[in-house]
């Protein structure tokens, strides 16, 4: 009788512990993050969450906020209510979204402990709470998580990776029902459908779910003897394969679309392709031995693999994971297989969107917040391995456990110190990665503002190496736009060295020329200079065949044009991009513009007629429609 | 059931007794003062004095703050910022409360440690926990260890001496069990999982934690003999005593093989390698003695007078036998307490004070020696007090030596009481002490001791004065390159009597201290007192003697960046001095791109120039440099 009352009471002082561990995890990680709320918008946090005020925009504004992102073909309108919503409730700014931001990062914390310890405790393995406790605090304090957390818009990633977490542990409780036959079970399948889709509205890379769900619930550990269980896995291991093939022969078909991509990139397929072994790798490592001085957003400067031996890490690598692969398939029947092919199936299927093909930036450390479930699972998985062989060592190796998280929560803090300052951002970024355009621009940027054009065109010529007597545009415009932040006359800088039209097809680039039309604008930049590159760009331009890449150069050079109040120059430019592509609305409305300046409205009506058409057609947004209106009341 | 009932009407209140009685002996000291070491450390630490807690970096930028010793001792810092009073600044008593608690805390393990020993000796339960009792209230009530109990910064050599005792502790818990059962597996990661966290606390208390491998084989070959599930493994137990002679052959075997490795860290010495080693031996044999014996004539805390040990050979051959002696008698009576205490004590004191450039002596060096050394003392009586069938006489005597122990304890820490009682105890009872006589001869110089502000309190402020500067002249005179006394003569000239020409002497004494003796690091203290009181116009140096003293710091190598501060200092005086320093700084950072503190400084002086852009590339090779972020904090609060 007492043997019997005594079970539940330790059962649940061990949950309780639980729960106070990871309540204590999370405790710790928001203090070690706190410091980094104050911090900075970043990169894609300008472009994505510029004029996010719902209580300034109105409920129309704000709906086609929501719905109205292109940053995905499915437009994350989940991630963007949640903006939208934050700015309502507590107002506009980084602050409260970073905030946000770490309140998902707690409950993705303890989403991962449920979701780890339903795992080990259905493995049958020793000390899952501790065990799950372990790989939780791990992933928690990484510091490799922290660039998705302080980094605003990474909501898409934190509130996609919470419903995926979701989404795998409704799918256990499934098996699990499944398994037994009874009722809930349709529960948790309708809650798995739910929530991946809001996983997969929330960011597209929720598409991995198609293959992990299946992986997860073929490798599941059926109940000894449980025929429904066995039948159950092996049909998830024929779906799981049929996904697989399905995924795969999309791909082969769509090879030409995946190939397109590259055009933007100054890389290939094969070289991307190459390099994701290495880069997966390196994501791992960094997850559990951070080295922290090359960790942060800037990693434009990560050598590409343009063989299978160059560098020889690359083959290293491939054969890691190969061989990760091959010893779970060779034991597939026992549970180490299974074990070794679901850390598998997360971590490896998790990076499948970003990680493999895709014409995207070869490598970004918050790609891993969701795939690093599968490294925490392993670590677990390890732990729990280790207590099997030794119980008697379940007490120390949780202290040297934790001193290890704690080193790593204590390099997280320091980070988090970093983030809070954007001038300390540059800084880490240029210090752990010189050779990178994106932080020497910065840097330069950075300096510019400080009033120093001479330190800031040291870091501007590391971002765009200047071949001898060839400068390029995007060197010319990115030095001139320093110029104008400074304050400062661009002295030993030529125009007249340019020899090709041609460039701003980086970002950077087109935010420097951005710089330097608000700096006309301003009277702030030095406009003799700014002549002189627009006279020259000019005349190159005429002597250049012109085609439909060139289009994005035209229409900003016509946007400087304007500045400059050249109304000529920025007509025969929009004129010119037009002939390449005679239906963008933008462009037919930049042409509008400057041919009533230039000519007069009625020279003007055809191109007004056919913006009309592309009105009546339902083309135009409705600022643009607002743009057009202006015209026609005039007219 | 009696043992049991003995413990609970005899052990335990004599146990609380001796705590009750130790606090109460320490109580004048807790509100001592601080002492040479801890301002650098403790009180002008950036780190300690903005800790929020709020700011969970704050711990880590408190724990990188530590200048000791290559690893920093991280775990020592961090254990400091607890101490802080409302206004955050460290609170002396709070500190030293903490040490005290920490040194019963070890004297605790002590006890526990020794209990365990006793019993695998063949003590019996009620004997070895006497035996342990006596062994704890002795270490806890040595005299010698108020100056590592009161010393605040020497946290440090307690927190390394809990981790390898807690370390012994554990290995000989589990090496109990194994003396009557073999170790399963689980069982042996068990303990080096445990062994290892203790070690890991230790190191990064104080690197002496390094001693816990070597003392582990000590405990091995004195305790258990290789001795596994009844039957003697010899194999084990040779393979330990031959790790043991080959760690203390260690030295000899490096001298042979690397000797530059060994002297080179002398470079910066006004000894050598032979000069420190002929001390050592003596020396430990002083320690030896002032551990066992209550005497505070010889506990004078500054023991840089022991360099009169260097020359006497008399002293040295007299040791030599004398330790000879002990060793051999211990092997003779094959005495394994005996042969336990005295290995302990000497593979203790193996890093310290044997052949690595560290200063001669200290007396906290014997804080965790002493543990294995009153062990083995005690183990010996008891072992002799059984053998001739005296353990009355024992337990007398041991009652006897704790009781004036304590006694002389409390007289200790009287006069820990106050910094000059301390300095002129050592003055008085070490006159060969430069340190001693120097650290008085400031101590007169400060008089707001002296409350009586009528007629009588000024007599005696001027007598103080007077006799603080007959001191230091006499100290300057016999001692030419007392260097730290010249420096106090020319601002107590300079300020006190500057019509007096004497300073003039003074000053050229100390141009030529510059150019004949090899700096250490009092000295550069002083130097930089020194400066600081040129630049803030109480001191008053001639013209010529100013460019001489700029001339020298021009032509010194050592400590390029402490240095060159100085002259940075010194030009700020300049009318180009802004100028100036930048130059020297840029020069610096050329020179040592990887010392932070140099960024730190230009980041300071562009941003007084009002150049941001400047500052920021500083700021860069700031953070670049700074591999342990002490720097961190401050960029974030330049940044605000």
């Amino acid at each position: 009788m007492t043997h019997t009352r005594s079970i539940p009471s330790a059962d649940s002082a061990a949950t309780f512990l639980s729960l106070f561990a990871a309540f204590l995890i999370i405790v710790l990680a928001c203090w070690a993050y706190f410091p980094g709320f104050s911090g900075p918008q970043l990169l894609d946090d300008r472009a994505n969450l510029a004029g996010v005020d719902a209580a300034a925009l109105g409920a129309d504004a704000a709906i086609e906020m929501v719905f109205g992102n292109k940053s995905g073909p499915l437009g994350r309108p989940i991630s963007m209510a949640t903006f939208v919503g934050e700015s309502l409730i507590w107002g506009p700014g980084p602050a409260t979204g970073k905030a946000v931001n770490m309140a998902l990062h707690a409950a993705n914390t303890l989403l991962v402990y449920l979701f780890v310890f339903m795992i080990l405790r259905d493995f049958s393995c020793s000390a899952p709470r501790a065990a799950a406790f372990a790989a939780t605090m791990l992933w928690c304090w990484s510091p490799l998580q922290l660039s998705t957390v302080l980094y605003h818009v990474q909501r898409m990633t934190l509130l996609c990776s919470f419903f995926m977490l979701l989404t795998m542990v409704f799918a256990v409780r499934w098996r699990a029902c499944f398994e037994r036959g009874t009722r809930p079970r349709y529960v948790w399948g309708l809650a798995t459908a739910c929530t991946a889709l809001l996983a997969l509205f929330s960011k597209e890379n929720a598409a991995t779910l198609i293959l992990i769900v299946p992986g997860l619930l073929a490798l599941y550990p059926a109940t000894a003897g449980s025929e429904r269980g066995t039948t159950t896995a092996v049909a998830f291991s024929r779906i799981f394969f049929l996904l697989s093939a399905v995924v795969t022969s999309v791909l082969v078909v769509q090879w030409s679309w995946v190939v397109a991509g590259y055009q933007v990139r100054d890389y290939t397929v094969m070289e991307r392709a190459l390099s994701q072994p290495r880069v997966i790798f390196d994501y791992a490592q960094q997850f559990f031995s951070p080295q922290t001085w090359r960790m942060g957003l800037v990693q434009d400067d990560f050598k590409l693999s343009d063989g299978i031996f160059s560098p020889p890490t690359t083959l290293l690598s491939m054969l890691f994971f190969v061989g990760w692969i091959a010893l779970g398939l060779f034991y597939r029947a026992s549970t180490l297989g299974k074990q070794l092919l679901m850390c598998a199936v997360i971590f490896l299927l998790g990076h499948a969107v970003e990680s493999t093909v895709l014409a995207l930036e070869p490598y970004f450390e918050h790609r891993n917040y969701f795939p690093s479930v599968g490294l925490a699972l392993a670590a677990g998985f390890v732990v729990s391995a280790c207590l099997k062989l030794a119980p008697a060592i379940k007490v120390p190796l949780l202290v040297w456990l934790v001193i290890y998280g704690g080193s790593l929560l204590i390099e997280t803090g320091a980070q988090a110190m970093i983030w809070s300052k954007s001038e300390l951002i540059i800084l880490h970024d240029v210090n752990g990665h010189p050779e990178s355009p994106r932080a020497n621009q910065a840097m330069a940027l950075l300096l510019a503002r400080s009033h120093d054009l001479d330190l800031a065109l040291e870091y501007s010529d590391k971002a765009y190496p200047n071949p001898v007597g060839n400068p390029s545009l995007d060197g010319f415009v990115y030095a001139m736009a320093l110029s104008c932040v400074s304050g400062q006359p661009l002295i030993d800088r030529d125009a007249s060295m340019l020899k090709r039209f041609g460039g701003l097809s980086d970002r950077a680039a087109r935010e420097a020329m951005q710089l330097i039309i608000s700096g006309v604008y301003d009277s702030r930049c030095d406009r003799s200079s700014v002549l002189a590159l627009v006279d020259r760009l000019q005349a190159l331009a005429e002597l250049t065949p012109l085609n439909s890449q060139l289009v994005p150069l035209l229409s900003t050079v016509a946007v400087l044009e304007n500045a400059l109040e050249r109304y000529d120059g920025a007509l025969w430019y929009t004129e010119k991009a037009l002939s390449m592509a005679p239906n963008d609305v933008q462009l037919l409305l930049m042409n509008l513009h400057f041919c009533v300046a230039v000519q007069g409205g009625e020279v003007c009506s055809d191109t007004m007629r056919k913006l009309q058409l592309l009105q009546q057609s339902g083309v135009l947004s409705r600022e643009q429609s607002e743009t057009l209106a202006l015209y026609t009341l005039g007219d | 059931m009696h043992i049991e009932r003995y413990d609970y009407k005899v052990r335990l209140p004599l146990g609380v007794l001796a705590v009750v009685l130790v606090i109460l002996a320490y109580m004048p000291a807790i509100s001592g003062p601080w002492l040479l070491d801890d301002p650098p450390n403790l009180l002008d630490n950036r780190a300690i004095q903005q800790f929020q807690f709020m700011q969970f970096d704050d711990l880590r930028d408190v724990a990188a703050s530590g200048r000791a010793g290559p690893l920093g001792r991280p775990i020592s810092m961090s254990s400091f910022v607890w101490q802080r009073d409302d206004t955050g600044l460290l609170d002396p008593f709070r500190v030293k409360a903490f040490n005290l608690f920490l040194h019963l805390l070890i004297g605790v393990i002590v006890g526990y440690l020794a209990r365990q020993i006793f019993s695998v000796w063949g003590f019996s339960e009620g004997k070895a926990k006497t035996a342990a009792l006596l062994v704890a209230s002795l270490w806890c009530a040595a005299p010698l260890h108020v100056s590592t109990v009161m010393y605040a910064v020497q946290r440090m050599s307690q927190l390394s001496t809990l981790g390898v005792l807690a370390g012994l502790t554990i290995y000989v818990h589990f090496r109990i069990e194994w003396l009557y059962r073999k170790p399963r597996l689980q069982h042996l990661v068990q303990m080096l999982l445990w062994i290892g966290l203790c070690f890991y606390f230790g190191l990064y208390s104080k690197e002496n934690t390094l001693v816990l491998g070597p003392l582990l084989l000590v405990v091995e070959a004195c305790v258990f003999g290789g001795v596994i599930a009844g039957s003697r493994v010899r194999a084990l137990d040779s393979a330990v005593r031959w790790l043991l002679v080959l760690y203390l052959c260690i030295p000899a075997l490096l001298y042979v093989l690397e000797p530059t490795w060994l002297t080179s860290s002398y470079a910066q010495r006004d000894f050598d390698l032979q000069d420190r080693v002929s001390v050592q031996l003596p020396l430990l044999w002083k320690y030896l003695q002032w551990t066992l014996l209550p005497d505070l004539r010889p506990l004078v805390f500054l023991q840089d007078g022991q360099w009169a040990l260097a020359g006497n050979s008399r002293v040295f051959w007299f040791a030599g036998t004398a330790w000879l002696f002990a060793i051999g008698g211990a092997l003779v009576f094959r005495c394994r307490p005996l042969i336990f205490g005295l290995s302990f004590f000497l593979v203790a004191h193996s890093l310290e004070s044997s052949v690595f450039a560290l200063e001669v002596a200290y007396e906290h060096r014997n804080y965790l020696p002493s543990a294995g050394l009153f062990i083995g003392a005690v183990g010996t009586l008891f072992h002799f007090g059984h053998q001739y069938r005296r353990p009355q006489a024992v337990a007398v005597f041991l009652g006897s030596l704790i009781a004036v122990s304590i006694l002389m304890l409390f007289l200790r820490a009287q006069i820990w009481s106050s910094a000059e009682d301390i300095y002129q105890y050592a003055n008085d009872h070490a006159p060969e002490s430069a340190r001693a006589e120097y650290l008085y001869a400031a101590a007169l110089l400060d008089s707001s001791g002296v409350t009586d502000l009528g007629a009588d309190g000024r007599l005696l402020r001027q007598g103080r004065m007077l006799e603080a500067r007959r001191r230091l002249g006499l100290l300057a005179m016999e001692d030419k390159n007392d260097f730290a006394a010249l420096v106090l003569l020319i601002r107590f000239d300079s300020t006190v009597i500057p019509d007096l020409k004497a300073r003039d002497v003074w000053e050229s004494m100390l141009i030529d201290a510059l150019s004949v003796r090899s700096l250490q690091a009092e000295d550069y203290a002083a130097l930089s007192h020194l400066v600081d009181c040129l630049t803030a116009g109480t001191c008053v140096m001639s013209d010529r003697g100013r460019s001489a003293l700029e001339q020298k710091l021009e032509d010194m190598t050592q400590r390029p960046v402490f240095v060159g501060g100085l002259k940075a200092k010194l030009a700020r005086e300049d009318s180009e001095g802004t100028l100036r320093t930048a130059l020297i700084y840029q020069e610096l950072a050329k020179l040592e791109p990887q010392n932070p503190a140099v960024h730190a400084r230009l980041i300071e002086i562009y941003s007084d120039q009002g150049e941001r852009g400047k500052a920021l590339v500083a700021m860069q090779y700031l953070l670049r440099s700074d591999k342990s972020g002490r720097f961190l904090a401050p960029m974030v609060q330049a940044l605000e």
